[in-house]
């Protein structure tokens, strides 16, 4: 072969190589379509047994958010509030990554006690507003000032660490 | 072919092959009539022009801000923020994906960013000048500017508008706020035909916004409009004209409030007495003012417009003759009632648009009296039942005829063991549906078990014995202070609601095995006693009377005092007899099987 044609060949091969290179580069690519945001759960008790339900909702919650969906009450069926009634938010500060929950009296004074309910109060308030960022435990204080219990069993005077037993099944 | 071409030939297909390699083009860059300085030349790859990134701060007003590991750039422009990934072939502009033609990757320390589409989502244009042979971003704030562009702004600022926003609130009175900066005054006219109210908010400035719907309680939709640029009316239309109130708020805009709509009204002679009937959108406060000569009472329900026009009606009844009602004042509906003899209100009670008034036959000293009276009596009824129980549950602890054989000399004989009953004094725990008290019912049961363990020959101690209020704390410390061997807490149960839960439940602290045996021991003696549902054990980390013991405790919710047939059984002293029976039978077994005495 002349030099010349040994070239052409050269060409020829490169620019069926590059017609390959560039047909396989044309690979579909997947268009990437908004979601709706991260999940968290709203921890309410559940009207049928002594458990905590947690209620999805979508978005990234603030704690504002929080305060007011446990304030105002479930908005699925077969859910009770965690909070006794006429219970308010009276304020909170967070410290590192402990939440500091100031709640009015009726916490303790309108909680109507025993165990399974007052287990499944402190728990709706912890799980729920863990969900906060940078929130990892919740130390719940009433008027103000921490409280060594709000019915006479669990110990609240300590942040409290969620707790993920005492739930029974999603609820979307 | 000719060499030279051929050469050429070669080296442009080699240089696509390579395929990443691109295209430098000397081709020069303007921005309106300013040329860009540079730092290295516009490259284009795959057909997308790329310009480094420098570009965009110094002729387009973009901020550049990269993330903490430096793969993710973001550019915020005035009315939009564009981010972009190194390496990624896929760019976000606010909140929207989009795809690139090509990855931002770096050249030489710059990173080389898509001209094109950065342009475009500014609403720019790029051309090319064939005079100057070079490229041309033009349009917007660059054509005529001539000058270079301060960095931070892209569009001309626009004037924050004054009127905001109009946020329907809701309620019984429907509050609207109007969320407007500023306004030099207002006016309202409430129309009829078709009903409604007129807000003219006057100095306002900015835009009108859209009709809302609401159908509210009260209100219809709400409307806005602009007048002479400088006024803004707000239309409120109403299911009927109602009587309204105007706040402005200390921190900025307006409060609309409306009254309460009085739309119907009627009378019935009922079992407890004269009655008053009305159709009411909520709760009114009601002032109440007795009369005589002519004997009448009237209500005043405060903040509520009569709906209609006034009403009156005779009544065959032997207290009420007659009853009228209209509109008093604008913020007081008024309803007289003309009467035989005297009568006032005793109690409202109703929801959900109907409320019913019972009517007091007698002076309002006498209604004052019997609502004492039947004060006193709730009062007394109560103490007396309280009284009682305690009567029961003390003498059946007390007479030893009453209790079930015990083994004496048996295995928990000589064993020192704590009693808690839960809660006392100023700390109730639980109060059932028929008024029960936890504390009463915890002593009860528990002052039962220390009987029988006393007759079987143990050492019993107790953290209270009386209605006392002892501390959380102090509990599992009386137990060490007294040596003892086992602490058990005695509770009745409650949850959020009542009818949910029943049954019997032991709680320990799983620190510890000694504390599952000791609760595994008392749960299986009671629920075979009492035959209630057995809800099994539960492990807590964060019961306080449990955490501070140092030796075996658990602690027993009996039954659940806030259903109405479990706190029935927990009144019972046969139950409470029972209940103690079994706690007695798992301790004893605790003591027989896991731990015999070494004689």
């Amino acid at each position: 072969m002349g030099r010349e044609q040994r070239i052409a060949v050269i060409i020829a091969v490169l620019a069926v190589v590059l017609g390959i290179r560039m047909a396989v580069r044309e690979k579909a690519e997947p268009v990437v379509a908004p979601f709706p945001g991260p999940a968290y759960a709203v921890y309410f008790a559940s009207a049928s047994e002594t458990v905590l339900e947690p209620e999805i909702h979508f978005g990234q919650p603030s704690l504002q958010t929080l305060i007011e969906l446990l304030e105002n009450g479930p908005s699925m069926p077969g859910l009770l509030p965690v909070l006794p009634n006429g219970t308010k938010v009276l304020g909170y500060e967070q410290t590192g990554s402990v939440l500091h929950i100031n709640f009015s009296r009726e916490l303790i004074s309108a909680h109507p006690g025993g165990t399974a309910g007052e287990l499944v109060t402190v728990y709706g308030i912890v799980n729920t507003l863990v969900n906060a960022a940078g929130v990892a435990q919740v130390q719940i204080w009433v008027e103000g000032r921490p409280v060594e219990t709000i019915a006479g069993h669990v110990y609240t005077w300590e942040p409290l660490c969620p707790d993920y037993t005492l739930t029974g099944a999603c609820l979307i | 072919m000719k060499k030279p071409a051929l050469i050429l030939l070669f080296f442009i297909v080699f240089a696509a092959w390579l395929g990443a390699a691109s295209i430098q083009a000397n081709l020069g860059l303007y921005f309106g009539q300013q040329e860009a300085k540079l730092s290295q030349p516009v490259s284009i790859v795959n057909g997308s022009i790329l310009v480094p990134l420098q570009l965009v701060t110094d002729y387009l007003g973009g901020r550049v801000t990269w993330s903490v590991k430096g793969e993710k750039v973001e550019l915020e422009f005035p009315n939009l923020t564009i981010t972009m990934h190194v390496g990624q072939e896929s760019a976000l502009v606010n909140s929207t994906s989009y795809r690139l033609d090509v990855p931002v990757e770096f050249s030489q320390g710059d990173l080389m960013v898509p001209l094109r589409f950065i342009v475009d989502h500014l609403g720019l244009s790029l051309g090319f000048d064939e005079k100057t042979g070079a490229l041309v971003v033009h349009g917007g704030f660059l054509d005529g500017a001539g000058t270079s562009v301060p960095a931070t702004s892209v569009h001309a600022p626009q004037p924050e508008p004054d009127l905001k926003d109009i946020i329907y609130i809701g309620g019984p009175r429907s509050r609207v706020f109007v969320d407007v900066a500023k306004y030099s005054g207002y006016q309202t006219m409430l129309l009829t035909n078709p009903d409604r109210l007129v807000l003219d908010l006057f100095g306002v400035s900015g835009d009108a916004l859209p009709d809302r719907v609401v159908n509210g309680l009260i209100v219809q939709r709400i409307r806005s409009s602009l007048f002479d640029g400088n006024t803004v009316r707000i239309v409120f239309d109403l299911n009927a004209a109602t009587g309204y109130k105007i706040s402005p708020w200390p921190e900025g805009g307006l409060e609309v409030e409306f009254n309460h709509q009085l739309m119907d009204i009627g009378f019935e002679r009922r079992d407890d007495g004269p009655t008053l009937l009305l159709e009411v959108t909520d709760r009114p406060h009601i002032e109440v003012i007795n009369l005589v000569d002519p004997v009448r009472l009237v209500l005043d329900l405060h903040d509520t417009t009569l709906i209609g026009s006034a009403v009156e009606f005779a009544v065959d009844d032997p207290a009420v003759r007659r009853v009228r009602v209209s509109q008093n004042n604008p913020a007081v509906a008024r309803i007289v009632l003309e009467l035989n003899a005297p009568v006032t209100l005793w109690d409202v009670t109703g929801g959900d648009g109907r409320y019913t008034l019972t009517l007091f036959e007698g002076t309002a000293a006498e209604a004052q009296a019997k609502r004492e009276a039947l004060a006193r009596e709730a009062l007394e009824r109560e103490e007396r039942l309280r009284a009682e129980a305690l009567k029961q549950a003390a003498a059946a602890a007390a007479s030893a005829e009453a209790l079930p054989d015990v083994e004496r000399d048996g295995p928990v004989a000589g064993r020192v063991i704590m009693i808690d009953p839960g809660h006392g004094g100023s700390d109730p725990g639980a109060i059932g549906p028929y008024g029960t008290f936890e504390k009463e019912v915890n002593l009860a049961i528990a002052l039962l078990l220390g009987a029988l363990l006393e007759e079987a020959g143990a050492v019993v101690h107790y953290t209270r014995t009386d209605d006392v209020y002892v501390s959380i704390f102090q509990r599992p410390l009386m137990a060490q202070e007294a040596g003892a061997e086992i602490f058990v807490s005695v509770h009745a149960n409650a949850y959020l609601d009542e009818h949910i839960a029943r049954g019997t439940e032991t709680l320990y602290n799983p620190n510890n095995e000694q504390n599952k045996i000791l609760a595994e021991c008392l749960q299986a003696g009671i629920v075979q006693e009492l035959q209630l549902y057995d809800r099994g054990l539960r492990k807590r980390t964060d019961l306080a009377v449990l955490n501070g013991s140092k030796i075996p405790a658990a602690l027993v919710e009996v039954a659940f005092l806030n259903h109405p047939d479990e706190e029935v059984l927990l009144r019972a002293p046969g139950f409470q007899a029972a209940a103690a029976k079994g706690l007695y039978n798992g301790i004893a077994r605790y003591f027989a099987e896991h731990f015999p005495k070494e004689e």
